[in-house]
């Protein structure tokens, strides 16, 4: 919304100002955007770009146009001399954004794009997927390939990527890669994954780190699918449970909202605080809510712990609310087992875990998926995350997992985690006794 | 772009010379420039900022250089302002004519206290 504002606001500058300087203001508007976060500070961005417009348009007296006489040609020039009255500027200008705020307020559903939610925990999907702010929005979808993805993945990133200059690469890099053909054959999850990769490839060359999140493009799918997590009463707790030997056993698949399933997380654990070991199974696991997955690992510390988030202006506090009272399970080893579906929250949790060395991680490889852009619909089959602010700081070498994933620390078929997972989980046990 | 009367120089073109005086910067780091050394009472919008740089510009008190350094790839595209000796001239003659102006004013005893 913030965007739309500030875009808006440029766009009723002269035309002349924009031609020169449009490039420019947008920037600087970004680069003060990327420094002043916080609702008190925007507001008062938003008063200066407003105040700076109303002079602008009240100062502003255009050039002479150079007429220049082609003969046989019919020519409409201005015969007053004098340039519009000020006050008259401001009433025009009142004028139109009333009648365009009108306008807009009456024809959105039909005319505008959904405006773009935030990916990632906090917004960010069900477990196989996106999902939108709005849990009852229903999109329909059919299957088919689009040759023009490309430009409007090229036009978002030129538009939308917080660093100017890197989106119009990033954007040149793919519309070249299309002229080339590369895209030529490629439908769907296909082409999702072929743009992704290239704009991975893009990045790195230009010096953007491994694993931080730049843009992800996704093939919706070809089916009417309800967006937003599912009315679950297990809180997709699929299995909580205790192993011969007293190895605790969760399967997680899904973090959903703390709002509904704080309660059933709390009595979950509870049910574990005794075990020697602990197994956590986020294997079926793409992600959810980001404060139910710092729920969990708070009680696995005996002092708040850093876990890092990649969201900008994230809802999710940065510190587990460690110690928690009667948790046992603070010296216990624990094992997360991971997939390549593991994506999204479920990677914030095994990242975050990895780097306090806190986890051991049995499995595969995750998915790569850190949803931490804004996300836009690109037509009824395609949408996608892009950053459009700069990302938050991140202390750790590994600056993200998106596209390269998190690396278990003892790598194996999906299928066998659990059974290695468990062999460890005794051995440890027995060591920690 | 209009012409912009540059004497006496307005405040924000005034400004904006003597947030070049040190480096060479680009449009938002003259802002921020600004922005510090009014106390934070001077935040340049968009329109105001770069028309005065457009006068400026067009008078020869500024030019427009190429990227100081290839470190910051992320600013490839900006566009980076630097002082020029007319331009330095200029800011000197104003602060001057300021100083006339404070002269007066603390000779008729307007002012209070330890001013500038």
């Amino acid at each position: 919304m913030f965007d739309r504002v500030v875009a808006f606001l440029l766009r009723l500058y002269p035309e002349e100002f924009r031609r020169v300087y449009g490039r420019d203001a947008l920037q600087l508007m970004w680069d003060r955007a990327g420094h002043e976060r916080g609702a008190r500070l925007r507001v008062r961005l938003l008063m200066d770009l407003t105040r700076d417009l109303v002079v602008t348009l009240l100062t502003w007296s255009p050039p002479a146009p150079e007429l220049v006489r082609i003969d046989g040609t019919p020519r409409f020039d201005i015969l007053t001399p004098h340039r519009p009255r000020p006050e008259a500027i401001a009433a025009g200008t009142l004028a139109s954004t009333l009648m365009l705020a009108s306008f807009a307020l009456l024809f959105q559903p039909r005319v505008f794009p959904p405006a773009p939610a935030q990916l990632g925990e906090g917004s960010g999907g069900p477990p196989s997927g996106f999902e939108a702010s709005d849990s009852n929005q229903q999109v329909v979808v059919s299957a088919s390939g689009d040759p023009s993805i490309v430009d409007m993945v090229a036009a978002t990133l030129k538009e939308r990527y917080y660093d100017f200059a890197i989106g119009q690469q990033l954007a040149d890099a793919l519309l070249a890669f299309q002229k080339d053909g590369h895209y030529k054959l490629l439908r769907d999850a296909e082409l999702a994954d072929r743009i992704n990769d290239d704009v991975y490839q893009t990045s790195r060359a230009i010096g953007i780190p491994p694993g931080q999140f730049v843009v992800d493009v996704v093939f919706i799918g070809d089916r009417t699918a309800p967006i937003g997590p599912p009315g679950d009463p297990s809180c997709m707790l699929r299995t909580i449970e205790t192993l011969p030997r007293n190895i605790g056993h969760l399967a997680l698949d899904g973090f959903m909202p703390p709002s509904r399933c704080q309660d059933t997380v709390r009595r979950a654990m509870q049910a574990v605080n005794n075990t020697n070991a602990l197994i956590i199974d986020l294997r079926a696991n793409g992600g959810g809510m980001g404060e139910t997955a710092l729920q969990i690992a708070g009680y696995l510390f005996d002092r708040p712990a850093y876990l890092f988030d990649p969201r900008p202006n994230t809802p999710v506090p940065s510190h587990t609310a460690s110690p928690v009272q009667g948790s046992r399970l603070a010296d216990k080893p624990v094992y997360v087992l991971t997939s390549a579906r593991t994506a999204s929250a479920a990677e914030y949790f095994v990242y975050g875990l990895k780097m306090l060395k806190r986890v051991t991680i049995v499995g595969e490889r995750t998915a790569g998926k850190m949803h931490s852009g804004a996300f836009h619909r690109l037509d009824d089959h395609f949408g996608m995350g892009v950053q459009e602010v700069p990302p938050p700081d991140n202390p750790y070498p590994v600056k993200g997992w998106e596209h390269i994933g998190i690396d278990p620390d003892v790598a194996i078929p999906a299928g066998d985690a659990f059974e290695i997972a468990r062999a460890l989980a005794e051995s440890g046990a027995r060591r920690s006794r | 772009m209009p012409k912009q009367k540059l004497s006496p120089l307005p405040a924000a073109a005034f400004q904006i010379l003597m947030s070049l005086v040190d480096d060479d910067l680009h449009g938002y780091e003259i802002m921020r420039r600004v922005e510090e050394q009014t106390g934070g009472r001077t935040r340049l919008g968009p329109g105001t900022l770069y028309s005065s740089i457009q006068a400026l510009l067009e008078a020869g008190f500024i030019a427009e250089v190429s990227r100081p350094s290839a470190e910051d790839s992320a600013d490839e595209r900006r566009r980076y302002y630097r002082l020029t000796g007319a331009g330095r001239k200029a800011g000197r003659e104003e602060a001057e004519r300021l100083a006339d102006l404070l002269r007066v004013a603390r000779a008729k005893k307007i002012l209070r206290g330890e001013y500038v």
